[in-house]
């Protein structure tokens, strides 16, 4: 049975999930939820992620939620085929899970206040924060100095190799660098540039980018 | 040689690991980090950690930080010994336990921190407590709490009928919760407080929350 990923494609989260699918060569199926219709919060939907979020996964009766325990759960599953996403030793694995921590506590709140502030909110006809906007943008500067020394001794946040750690930051990165004119952050940072041109030019994310378009 | 985790007792994230390690029931030595003169922002603390906080934990020649990637790279070195906090024998069992971690990270944490940040954190650094951003952070975590009510009404845990890293992670921050005017969150959802009674009285978290001095003269 091929496994089900509820959210929109062009959502960032079932995007995350998706291009882990893709690296691993997984079989799957979309289901479309419509976020600007509030399907996500109807009781049905509520009854397959009780915080009303996407992506949702089904692998046959088993489902998941929340988007970085899936990928960690099909990068576990499907092990032996594609890329190694999680690292082979146990010390390896321990890097990648804290470049994945890293993601979700030092880097993502920022740029999701960041673009929703910047974007969604206009989107929504609402005014955005522009000076929380801006404190947001200074705290990523500090935060991308982090990663450019980082990078500047390691191909890829976990060592070798491209990994869940690099994969998982993947959409927020492009969203600061393609809609919210914060560029910047990458092209002013050499080692940063040359892993953001690396893993974005990957074929399975250009492939996610393709179902997304 | 010993494991050795750069932090203090008082700390949140430094009790997650700590409260790990007393469950496998290892040895390590906790170095203090002296926080009020800065030391953790400095050349040699920040050599471990870039990102300038605590806690770090060194085992032999890896150095690892974040609080959620230590604890679980313990669960994982050390899976035969102490409780079975990751369930690595069924990939199910795992996987749900990786999706309560989540949702502890995603959801619970956001919003407990900023109130225990505000009412504990603050006042230790001469300022006041702003009571809008407390108020915006209960309700947020009073939905969250009403799906935890759900949750625990059909599991006896978060990820299953069984004790599990993702309940570990709740614990320091709803300890320090449960000495702000604001406990009856927890303590007005029935599955929500007999979880939590059971959670806290485990030996393991009982060492660690002697530690926890925060708020007290």
């Amino acid at each position: 049975m091929v496994m089900k990923v509820y959210g929109p494609v062009r959502a960032a989260c079932p995007q995350r999930v998706l291009a882990c699918l893709v690296e691993k060569g997984v079989e799957f199926e979309v289901v479309h939820v419509d976020l600007d219709s509030g399907e996500q919060k109807r009781p049905d939907f509520l009854l397959r992620q009780p915080f009303g979020q996407v992506p949702v996964v089904e692998d046959g009766d088993f489902r998941l939620f929340e988007s970085r325990a899936i990928i960690r759960y099909i990068a576990a599953k499907y092990a032996e085929q594609g890329p190694d996403l999680l690292g082979k030793s146990l010390e390896e694995k321990a890097v990648v899970d804290q470049w994945l921590e890293v993601e979700a506590h030092n880097f993502n709140e920022l740029v999701y206040t960041l673009v929703l502030q910047l974007l969604i909110l206009p989107r929504m006809g609402e005014r955005g924060d522009l000076a929380l906007a801006h404190t947001c943008e200074q705290k990523l500067e500090k935060v991308f100095d982090v990663y450019e020394q980082r990078l500047s001794k390691s191909r890829y946040l976990a060592g070798d190799s491209f990994t869940l750690a690099d994969l998982s930051h993947l959409l927020a990165i492009r969203n600061l660098v393609k809609e919210a004119g914060m560029a910047h952050l990458v092209t002013e940072r050499k080692s940063v540039s040359a892993w953001w041109e690396d893993i974005s030019n990957r074929a399975a994310w250009k492939k996610v980018m393709e179902l997304a378009a | 040689m010993a494991l050795k985790l750069h932090g203090i007792p008082m700390s949140t994230c430094t009790t997650r690991v700590l409260t790990c390690l007393h469950e496998k029931g290892l040895d390590f030595e906790l170095v203090p980090v002296n926080l009020f003169a800065g030391e953790h922002k400095q050349p040699p603390f920040l050599a471990k950690n870039p990102f300038g906080q605590i806690p770090v934990l060194e085992d032999g020649d890896l150095t690892l930080f974040e609080s959620r990637a230590i604890t679980a790279y313990l669960a994982e070195k050390y899976k035969e010994t102490g409780c079975d906090l990751l369930r690595h024998n069924d990939l199910k069992e795992a996987a749900l336990v990786k999706v309560w971690l989540e949702v502890e990270s995603q959801h619970y944490h956001p919003a407990i921190y900023q109130i225990v940040y505000q009412f504990f954190v603050l006042p230790l650094q001469g300022k006041t407590a702003d009571q809008a951003i407390i108020d915006v952070n209960l309700e947020k975590l009073g939905k969250v709490l009403d799906v935890y009510e759900a949750r625990l009404g059909t599991t006896k845990c978060l990820a299953g009928d069984f004790y599990s890293l993702a309940d570990l992670h709740h614990l320091s921050y709803t300890y320090y919760f449960m000495k702000t005017p604001w406990a009856s969150l927890i303590n007005s959802r029935p599955n929500v407080k007999t979880w939590w009674e059971d959670i806290s009285s485990r030996p393991a978290f009982k060492k660690v929350a002697e530690g926890m001095t925060f708020g007290e003269k």
